[in-house]
């Protein structure tokens, strides 16, 4: 099976954002929509400082 | 002299570590090509979730919002787009992401099952909703 190294990405984000969020709460899990939550926060910031950045 | 050389030679090995750092680069999660919406919300769907819970469902919709708040601040970055386009693509993921988190709500999945124990119908038709107006 391939796996496009955007897929990946992706999903290494998410995961990543999940157990980010996880441990500064003290929790051994979370669960996938609270991970995708805090993934489209951050790129909801993203664009938000972008905008900003670009109404200057 | 000697100190001198001695400096000129730390100087010269300090520059090739700075060099080797900023050449080296690691594989960079924050660099996703245009179309990496298109599939990889289904992929991580598929990927994660194997018991069916209605959040596989959200998932897909979630991360296609969330690559297309992404896509934006790039583009705009580039300038390919301009600040109102931008803002206007805040405003729409900004709606498909309430729908999603009140079709979530509807849905109030149970921990252990996976399943609603709210209305499954409300989450649907919140979730059809949300897919709708992220097209």
């Amino acid at each position: 099976m391939k796996i496009t190294n955007d897929n990946a990405r992706v999903l290494i984000s998410v995961l990543k954002a999940g157990v980010v969020t996880a441990e500064k709460k003290g929790e051994s899990s979370f669960e996938l929509t609270n991970a995708l939550q805090v993934f489209d926060d951050a790129a909801r910031q993203e664009l938000v400082d972008a905008i900003n950045e670009a109404t200057k | 002299m000697r100190k001198f050389i001695a400096g000129v030679a730390v100087l010269a090995v300090g520059a090739i570590l700075a060099m080797g750092a900023c050449t080296h680069r690691e594989p960079n999660d924050t660099t996703l090509s245009a179309n990496a919406s298109a599939d990889s919300g289904a992929f991580l769907a598929a990927t994660l979730c194997t018991q069916g819970g209605f959040d596989c469902e959200t998932a897909p919709v979630y991360t296609t919002n969330a690559l297309a708040r992404r896509a934006a601040a790039n583009q705009l970055r580039k300038k390919e787009i301009t600040a109102d386009q931008a803002i206007a693509t805040l405003a729409k993921t900004d709606r498909v992401r309430s729908l999603l988190d009140q079709s979530m709500t509807a849905c109030a999945q149970d921990n252990k099952t996976g399943k609603c124990t709210g209305s499954l119908t409300k989450a649907k038709e919140l979730l059809s909703q949300a897919q709708a107006a992220s097209l």
